[in-house]
């Protein structure tokens, strides 16, 4: 017999052959399915705990971290507070005098070669822009306070000075109230004040809190523009939640 | 073909990519016998060939959706059950244990189904009783039609290999057969 004369026996045979299985195949088919299908549809909602329980993991364990360290440098502590305090104070008064009152307030204090101040006289009388200058510069000042690292950056520089317009003809006075630079009398101080906007500037997101350090974490997985989860990124210790994004559940904080 | 008054094979099997159950399981039946014969082919006994028939069919119906009716879906349920038992056998029998011919062929089973024609099942238990690789490579190459090329990379051996394993498994089956039918013919005379 012939190798192929042998396949063709077997060949033929089995064509019209048939065996019936156990009943307990089909159920176990039914059942391997079932089992399938309630993993696939689990999943979506596994996963998203799966991500909450990380984050609140990486939260606690980071967050008392941050205080220790805080406790440990107390020249970090202070230096913090100087900062935030200066972009407190760095506010400029706008104060609205009588209308024929000739004020020359700008104050400048040059005697820690921090910073200069120019007071810019405008010499326009009408009322009417009068009014309307004033609104919108108040608004670049209200700008100015609401970053203050920027203007960190400038008077880390001896040579920076901050234009300040000043209406003292128009019967506006600007009080550029810079007294606090007398806080860096230190020299440690200083010199922290000056590493700062060298080591910071290059950064888009500047972090300054243990959100923020989430946040970056959570960007660079996640690219929508409504994060997973966010972060408030204030100076305040701790990191609050201002924003989460399962896909279908939205929650945002507006700012 | 109508399996039942209403449904043809293609309603079945557009019913089944959705994942409809009833529509699963008169597939499963209508197939379903056929498949356990090429299971137990590949098979040592009824049970792994059970066994394989199970991983197929769940892999037949998890994947109904790909179907796109380019052959026959018999055909391609085949496929998947050869697959199936190729992955079984891989599991269970992870070394090809290639066995002298001499050691195989030198017993000969008695079988209970032994006959003077030789019938389908008698046929069916010579190939069980084959060394496993034999078993494979034979049911490949001789049944389902698998060049030796193929069958190398299915089984990840060396097409020689292959081609040895398919001559032993051809010597075996002819001895197997010749003693039967001079048994048979013994008993008969």
């Amino acid at each position: 017999m012939q190798g192929n004369e042998l396949d063709e026996l077997f060949r033929s045979s089995f064509d019209e052959l048939e065996i019936q299985p156990s009943a307990h195949v089909w159920t176990g088919i039914a059942n391997q399915l079932d089992a399938g299908k309630r993993k696939r549809s689990l999943m979506p909602f596994l996963s998203i705990a799966a991500g909450i329980v990380l984050a609140l993991t990486i939260g606690l364990l980071f967050m008392p971290k941050q205080i220790k360290v805080n406790k440990q440098n107390p020249l970090v502590n202070r230096i913090d507070k100087n900062t935030s305090l200066l972009t407190k104070t760095v506010p400029v008064v706008l104060t609205i005098e009588q209308p024929n009152k000739k004020t020359e307030k700008g104050v400048i204090t040059p005697a820690n070669h921090l910073a200069a101040v120019k007071v810019e006289k405008t010499n326009n009388r009408e009322n009417a822009n009068r009014t309307k200058k004033a609104k919108v510069q108040n608004e670049e000042l209200v700008k100015v306070n609401a970053e203050p690292q920027g203007v960190l950056t400038s008077r880390g520089d001896d040579l920076a000075s901050a234009v300040i317009p000043d209406h003292t003809g128009d019967e506006i006075s600007v009080k550029p109230a810079i007294h606090d630079l007398s806080l860096l009398e230190s020299k440690q101080q200083l010199a922290a004040l000056h590493a700062k906007p060298i080591t910071a500037p290059v950064k888009k997101h500047r972090i300054r809190s243990m959100g923020d350090v989430f946040n970056v974490v959570i960007a660079a997985v996640d690219k929508r523009k409504d994060k997973f989860i966010e972060f408030s990124n204030t100076d305040e210790d701790d990191a609050t939640i201002t924003g989460i994004n399962l896909g279908i559940i939205k929650v945002k904080k507006e700012k | 073909m109508f399996l039942e008054p209403k449904f043809t094979i293609q309603q079945l099997i557009d019913r089944c990519k959705t994942g409809e159950r009833k529509a699963q399981e008169l597939l499963y039946k209508q197939f379903a016998a056929k498949m356990l014969v090429v299971c137990m082919r590949y098979a040592t006994d009824r049970m792994e060939a059970e066994d394989m028939l199970q991983n197929g069919f769940i892999r037949v119906f998890q994947k109904a959706a790909d179907f796109r009716g380019d052959g026959s879906f018999e055909g391609w349920v085949r496929r998947i059950m050869v697959h199936s038992s190729i992955e079984y056998y891989r599991k269970h029998h992870k070394m090809l244990q290639v066995v002298n011919t001499d050691d195989v062929g030198n017993e000969p089973s008695v079988n209970p189904l032994a006959t003077s024609n030789l019938d389908a099942q008698v046929l069916l238990s010579l190939i069980q009783q084959l060394a496993p690789g034999y078993r494979m490579v034979f049911n490949l190459y001789a049944l389902e039609g698998y060049s030796h090329k193929e069958i190398a990379e299915m089984m990840g051996i060396s097409e020689g290999a292959s081609k040895s394993q398919l001559s032993r498994a051809r010597t075996i089956l002819k001895e197997q057969i010749a003693k039967m039918e001079g048994k048979s013919y013994g008993y008969a005379g």
